[in-house]
């Protein structure tokens, strides 16, 4: 007795399962990827900066209005050409901002805008008045 | 002879082609796996300042503080009056300093105060890049 039995016909390989796959690798890098690429801006301990020479020093307040002064000159965020033309009177001169009243993110933004005039030695006056 | 339209090309029932789909996510993996790093959170989420610095952070001891003035250090909560004996521990390794941008400067003062008599003798603050000058 013949069975005809009905040939099995010869399928594609399932690609269901290998996308499974893919999509939960996919998942996974979504969920762990991290884009967030730091920096790091260097600060002196002010161990350091009181090792500076003492006159050579420039101290410079900035409180809640964002301002930032020396004596009786003020400077402010868009005027970069004063903040340079300041810098130049003194390029080796220590830089150290004594802050209050801000974020931080207005600090970090006055320490960019003084190591962009030229001030190669910038430091944080750390002990809250 | 007539051929039926029917019977000549009858509109089979497709399955919706996997391929196109599946080149897109593979796509995708490959993006996510070479543009991204994978690497370890942070114990709380802390929004660094933005600054036009460049340098790449090293290797070292980091202390976030949270907006709110919270610290820890290297994943662990840390009250702000034990930080002096723990950063005395670690004073000779550098210390990055994850501080978020809106701390109040005071509370960021205070810490590196600590930090300076504990005798860290190096620290940094971390930043994400900015693109252009600080407005």
């Amino acid at each position: 007795m013949t069975l005809d039995l009905p040939r099995r016909r010869r399928r594609a390989i399932g690609l269901a399962p290998l996308i499974d796959v893919v999509f939960i690798l996919l998942l996974f890098f979504i969920l762990t990827t991290n884009f967030t690429r730091w920096r790091e801006l260097p600060i002196a301990m002010p161990a350091q900066a009181e090792a500076l020479d003492p006159p050579d020093v420039r101290i410079l307040l900035l409180e809640a209005d964002g301002v930032l002064r020396h004596g009786e000159r003020t400077f402010s965020g868009t005027d970069a050409a004063a903040l340079r033309t300041f810098v130049a009177e003194a390029p080796d001169a220590g830089y150290v901002i004594d802050a209050s009243g801000v974020r931080t993110q207005t600090l970090v933004d006055w320490l960019d805008r003084l190591k962009a005039a030229g001030a190669a030695r910038l430091s944080l006056h750390d002990e809250a008045p | 002879m007539t051929i039926g339209a029917a019977s000549w090309r009858r509109p089979e029932r497709k399955e919706p082609a996997l391929t196109p789909l599946t080149d897109v996510v593979f796509l995708l993996l490959a993006f996510f796996m070479l543009a991204g790093q994978v690497q370890r959170s942070d114990a709380v989420a802390v929004a660094p300042p933005a600054s036009t610095s460049e340098a790449l952070p090293t290797r070292g001891v980091e202390l976030l503080v949270t907006a709110d003035g919270d610290l820890w250090l290297d994943d662990e909560r840390i009250a702000a009056d034990a930080l002096h004996t723990a950063a005395a521990k670690i004073a000779r390794r550098p210390l990055l300093v994850k501080a978020d941008a809106d701390l109040p400067v005071e509370k960021l003062r205070a810490t590196l105060a600590t930090l300076r008599r504990a005798g860290v003798a190096e620290a940094a603050l971390a930043t994400r890049p900015r693109l252009g000058p600080p407005q």
